[in-house]
C-alpha cells in the first residue's frame, strides 16, 4: 500500500517536473525536412493548381471546415515557409506552432490523408509546439545573443509533461503495432512477410539483390522465424526505452530496424521521423557529466561541436590525462573514469559517435571486468 | 490523452482505417477492381469506354488510381475496400457531365493474405440524373 503511494507521489512530483529540454531543438530542426517530404506530393499538385477538393477525398465529418482553393493553398505554401522556419528556428513558437497545425488539419481534412506516419509525425510537432525549442540552434537565440547583448547560455528549463506525454505516444506506437501482430496468426505465423517477399522477388532481383537472398525472405521457414524476431524487436524497443538502463540498448537497435525498414519498405516519412524520435529520450538533464581535458587537448573543440544535446561541461587543467566525471553511482558516489574509459564513454553519449562507440565500450568494459575476476 | 489514445488502439480493431491504431502493414493482402457504369436503361459501359470522365484524373492515390490492375492492399483489405467504396460515391457525386449513369458498380477480387480470391460487388451511391428538357419556343 505505502509502495503505491510512493508511486503516486513520485508521478505527482514527474507532472509538474522541469528540466532541461535542449535536445528537443535538435528534433525541431530534423522535423522541418520530414514536413516537406510529408507534404511534397501536396506542393507539387497545388504547383499544377490542383488541392484535395479537386480530386476524391473522404472527409470525416461534414462539420469539419474545409478551406476553399483561395484559402487552401496560401495556407499550404505558409506551412512550407513555417517548416523551414522552424528548423532555422525563425520565429519559432510560431513556425512551430502553425506547422503542427496545418499537418494536423491537413490530415484531418480526409480520411484518405491518414496514415499511421502521418499521425506519427503530428505527434511529434505537437510536442515541439508544446515545448519552448527556439532557445538553442535558432534565429531566434542568434538574434537575441546579437542585439540582446547576452552572452551567457540561455536556460532552457520547461516543464516536462508534454515529453513525459511524447514518451508515452512513442511506446504506444511500437506496443500497438507488435501487439496486433503478436495476435494476427497470418503476422506470427510468417505469412504476411513472405507473401511480401514473394510479390517483391522479381523486382529485388532486377534491382540487384542475390537470388538467394531472396530465395531465403521467400521462405516460409525463414519467415516463420523473422517474422517473430521482427515483433520481438518492436516490443524489445517499446519496453526498452521505459527504464533508464535499458534505454541506450533500445536506441541501438532502434536506429538499424527503422534503416531497415526504410530499405526494405515503402513507409513514407515513417523511418526518418521514427530516427528523429529518438532523441526524446535524451534525459533532460544539461551539463551532468564533466569533461577535464589536459590543455590544448584536440577534444576541446571537438566535443561542444558534437555535443548538440548539452550533456558535458568541458574544463581544462593541467592533467596527463582525459578525465570524466560521470554522474554519479546510484548511492551517490562520484564516479570518475580516466584515459581510454573516459573517451570511449564520452563518446557513446555523443549522438553521432554513440551507435559505433556504445558496443565498443561494452566490449572494453566486459573484458575488464573479465581481466579482474581472480584466478 | 493517455486514456484516449488507448481507446483509439481498442477501437482500431473493428475500424477500417484504424486511425491512430498503430497497427502498421498488417496484410499482405491484394485487390483488383472492374468497374462498370450502370446506366438508367441498365445498359452497362465500361468506366474506360465511351465516359465524359477519366477514374484516374478523379481518384488518385491510395493504391486506387488503377483499380484494373492488381494491387497491393495500402493498409490491409478492409482500410483498401472502404478507400475504394468512398471513391465509388464520390465520383458518382462528383461527374456532373454525366447525364445517364444511375450508379456505378464494381466487381471486386480480393486475396486476403494469399488464400483463394473472393469477388464482391461494391455499388456506389444512386446519381440524380439531370434529364435535360427541351422547350419549344
Amino acid at each position: 500500500m505505502s509502495s503505491i503511494k510512493d508511486r503516486l507521489t513520485h508521478w505527482n512530483a514527474k507532472i509538474d517536473a522541469t528540466g532541461d529540454v535542449r535536445a528537443l531543438s535538435v528534433l525541431r530542426i530534423l522535423l522541418g525536412p520530414i514536413v516537406l517530404l510529408h507534404l511534397e506530393d501536396t506542393f507539387r499538385r497545388a504547383a499544377d493548381g490542383i488541392i484535395y477538393s479537386d480530386r476524391y477525398y473522404f472527409p470525416y465529418a461534414d462539420w469539419y471546415p474545409e478551406a476553399g482553393r483561395g484559402l487552401y493553398e496560401p495556407m499550404l505554401w505558409a506551412a512550407g515557409i513555417a517548416a523551414i522556419a522552424m528548423s532555422a528556428g525563425f520565429m519559432t513558437r510560431l513556425a512551430t506552432s502553425y506547422t503542427a497545425f496545418f499537418v494536423g488539419y491537413n490530415i484531418f481534412l480526409s480520411k484518405t490523408h491518414f496514415a499511421h506516419n502521418r499521425a506519427f509525425l503530428l505527434i511529434l510537432l505537437i510536442t515541439i509546439a508544446i515545448i519552448p525549442t527556439g532557445r538553442y540552434y535558432s534565429v531566434d537565440a542568434w538574434i537575441r545573443r546579437r542585439f540582446g547583448g547576452s552572452t551567457a547560455e540561455p536556460r532552457n528549463e520547461a516543464p516536462l509533461w508534454p515529453l513525459w506525454l511524447v514518451r508515452f505516444e512513442i511506446v504506444v506506437v511500437y506496443c500497438s503495432s507488435a501487439l496486433s501482430k503478436v495476435i494476427d496468426q497470418d503476422w506470427w505465423g510468417g505469412r504476411v512477410l513472405q507473401l511480401r517477399a514473394i510479390d517483391g522477388y522479381q523486382q529485388g532481383v532486377d534491382g540487384g539483390a542475390p537470388v538467394w537472398l531472396m530465395d531465403m525472405l521467400a521462405d516460409s521457414t525463414f519467415q516463420w522465424w523473422f517474422s517473430k524476431g521482427a515483433v520481438l524487436t518492436e516490443f524489445v524497443i517499446a519496453l526498452g526505452f521505459l527504464h533508464r538502463r535499458t534505454r541506450l540498448l533500445a536506441i541501438w537497435i532502434a536506429i538499424p530496424f527503422h534503416v531497415s525498414i526504410q530499405i526494405g519498405a515503402r513507409v513514407q516519412v515513417f523511418s526518418w521521423a521514427a530516427l528523429a524520435a529518438l532523441i526524446i529520450w535524451v534525459t533532460p538533464k544539461a551539463r551532468d557529466r564533466t569533461l577535464v581535458l589536459p590543455r590544448g587537448h584536440f577534444l576541446g573543440r571537438a566535443v561542444p561541436l558534437l555535443d548538440w544535446f548539452g550533456r558535458f561541461e568541458v574544463e581544462h587543467g593541467d592533467i596527463d590525462e582525459v578525465v570524466l566525471i560521470d554522474r554519479p553511482a546510484a548511492d551517490g558516489a562520484e564516479v570518475r573514469r580516466s584515459g581510454g574509459d573516459a573517451i570511449w564513454t564520452m563518446l557513446s553519449r555523443l549522438p553521432v559517435t554513440f551507435w559505433f562507440a556504445a558496443p565498443a565500450l561494452l566490449i572494453m568494459r566486459t573484458r575488464r571486468s573479465g581481466q579482474r575476476q581472480p584466478a | 490523452m493517455v486514456v484516449a489514445q488507448l481507446t483509439m488502439i481498442v477501437v482500431a480493431y473493428d475500424s477500417d482505417h484504424k486511425t491512430f491504431g498503430f497497427q502498421m502493414f498488417p496484410e499482405s493482402s491484394r485487390w483488383q477492381a472492374e468497374i462498370v457504369r450502370v446506366e438508367c436503361d441498365g445498359t452497362r459501359v465500361p468506366i474506360g469506354e465511351d465516359w465524359e470522365y477519366r477514374w484516374w484524373d478523379l481518384v488518385r492515390g491510395r493504391g486506387l488510381a488503377n483499380p484494373s490492375v492488381e494491387h497491393h492492399a495500402d493498409s490491409g483489405l478492409r482500410n483498401q475496400l472502404g478507400y475504394f467504396q468512398g471513391a465509388l460515391d464520390w465520383v458518382a457525386e462528383n461527374t456532373p457531365d454525366d447525364t445517364t449513369t444511375c450508379y456505378l458498380e464494381a466487381e471486386v477480387t480480393s486475396t486476403d493474405n494469399g488464400r483463394p480470391p473472393v469477388t464482391r460487388t461494391f455499388r456506389s451511391v444512386e446519381r440524380t440524373v439531370a434529364t435535360e428538357v427541351e422547350v419549344d419556343s
